[in-house]
């Protein structure tokens, strides 16, 4: 027989989630509008990941598997900003594709060329686009070993032997011969740490993903087959602050932290709310 | 304010749709927000693979290249479907597909889950560079072990020593998907406090 509860804690565990729901998005307003000044920690990784960028040498041709969707964009696009204003910073040749999901295409259109644009950056010559590639996984492996042998036409429908940077570089050893580097993120992450890119060809590789992605990726990270990673909202906060280029994460992680603090807090009330009831039954 | 172009009122009406579910309750205005997104996704992802097989397997099968015919016969066959007589026909590039794509999923696992993984754990036994690398080997070891037991021996186990390593193979998973749901309430929450961002970015707050 169930016992009514008159108590606020009693009620805890059948609160309407509409309240909660309410409550954390009230706080995340009145948080982005008054920021609290919380600091955000530069963890190692993110220095690593700096330092790894700026350490590769000048000509270096990298490979960008962009394969953050809109969906995912929240999460860690302010990262991949980061990314590519520093990647714009550097005398490096940019090649962007993606193989995990067309919807990423227009992510890398709207975001991130307009910064290579602005940079002065000239395309054909340091930077491309290719656009999607179908194939998931078994397109990775061909683009490690015969990249041309896929793809005919960039995104924008002109020829690939017309674009002087893809000229000498058909695939992973090219890359690596240039010092150069590939940088992945979203679901094509899983695809090139468990395939020739790094396995075979042992390509050094940058990585920004989800938090929901780091458990998955530890044994890659362990292995050695990811070298640099950056991982969840804030660490893309904290990259961020370390290029000194404040943008889409930093603003959201205060919002994202006081929310988090209130599901915690929200949880602990809940449980000992349900525990409390049950023993009392 | 900002100044507002069609793609960002677009934007905000759409948000406010998909907010409503969650702040509010199922609605119209919601259904509407999520039957045009699973829409103009489709159609994005349409326009994506025609362009993709047009520029990668008919222009070079046009320029003499006859390798093309393969897949572009391959995806062809799918509209057999359609026939009565020939609806078997699917199976064929359905099963080419799915076998390349198990060969190669399962090529790359091997080398980097199964053969670097255990390199790993076992070079961290014999060379710790402190304690708590070891204490972290000692763990993935026993907990790999308890789930395979979990998922060999299907059947109830109730006695003996497997019974504890299936125990903790049970609990071990328990944890890692809870910890895996952790991480999605928070991408959903960095996805709303991005949204809260861009609303207060489009009435002139930040």
């Amino acid at each position: 027989m169930s016992v009514k509860e008159k108590s606020l804690l009693g009620k805890f565990d059948t609160i309407d989630k509409r309240f909660l729901l309410w409550t954390t998005v009230i706080l995340m307003v009145v948080t982005s509008l008054h920021p609290l000044g919380l600091p955000v920690p530069i963890t190692d990784n993110v220095k690593k990941f700096y330092d790894g960028l700026n350490s590769l040498p000048s000509g270096a041709v990298v490979l960008v598997s962009q394969d953050c969707d809109p969906t995912r964009f929240a999460e860690y696009g302010g990262g991949l900003i980061a990314l590519f204003k520093q990647l714009s910073t550097r005398p490096l040749k940019v090649i962007i594709f993606t193989v995990a999901d067309p919807a990423c295409v227009p992510v890398t259109e709207r975001y991130f060329i307009p910064i290579l644009k602005d940079a002065k950056k000239v395309y054909g010559v340091d930077y491309v686009d290719i656009g999607y590639i179908p194939g998931d996984e078994a397109a990775v492996v061909r683009t490690a070993s015969d990249l041309k042998s896929i793809i005919n036409k960039d995104y924008y429908g002109n020829d690939i032997a017309s674009l002087e940077l893809l000229k000498n570089i058909d695939g992973a050893q090219d890359i690596k011969d240039t010092g150069g580097a590939i940088f992945v993120t979203g679901n094509g992450s899983f695809y090139y740490t468990r395939q020739d890119w790094t396995v075979k060809y042992h390509v050094t590789c940058f990585c920004i993903n989800g938090v929901t992605d780091l458990g998955p990726l530890t044994p890659f990270i362990n292995e050695g087959l990811i070298t640099y990673i950056i991982a969840g909202l804030p660490q893309c906060a904290a990259y961020e602050t370390v290029i000194g280029s404040l943008g889409l994460s930093s603003g959201a992680v205060e919002a994202l932290t006081i929310a988090v603090l209130l599901l915690f807090v929200a949880i602990v009330l809940g449980n000992i709310s349900y525990l409390s009831k049950r023993r009392r039954q | 304010m900002a100044v507002m172009d069609i793609g960002m009122v677009t934007s905000l009406v759409f948000t406010f749709g998909v907010l409503s579910l969650a702040l509010y309750k199922d609605n119209h205005f919601y259904r509407i927000c999520e039957s045009v997104f699973i829409g103009s996704s489709l159609g994005n992802i349409f326009i994506m693979a025609y362009k993709s097989i047009i520029n990668d397997s008919v222009m070079p099968l046009l320029a003499g290249d006859i390798v093309y015919l393969i897949p572009i016969f391959l995806g062809l066959l799918f509209y057999a479907r359609f026939s009565k007589t020939w609806k078997f026909l699917p199976r064929w590039p359905t099963a080419i597909m799915a076998a390349i794509g198990v060969a190669i999923v399962a090529r790359g696992w091997i080398d980097s889950y199964v053969i670097l993984g255990t390199r790993y754990i076992i070079s961290q036994f014999f060379n710790p560079p402190n304690i708590l690398v070891l204490i972290n080997a000692f763990i993935v070891l026993i907990i790999s072990i308890s789930f395979l037991v979990y998922h060999i021996f299907t059947f109830n186990v109730q006695k003996g020593s497997v019974s504890y390593l299936h125990r903790l193979g049970r609990y071990a998973q328990i944890f890692a998907y809870s910890l895996i749901f952790a991480g999605l309430v928070i991408g959903g929450f960095s996805l709303i406090s991005s949204r809260i961002d861009f609303i207060l970015g489009v009435f002139g707050f930040k």
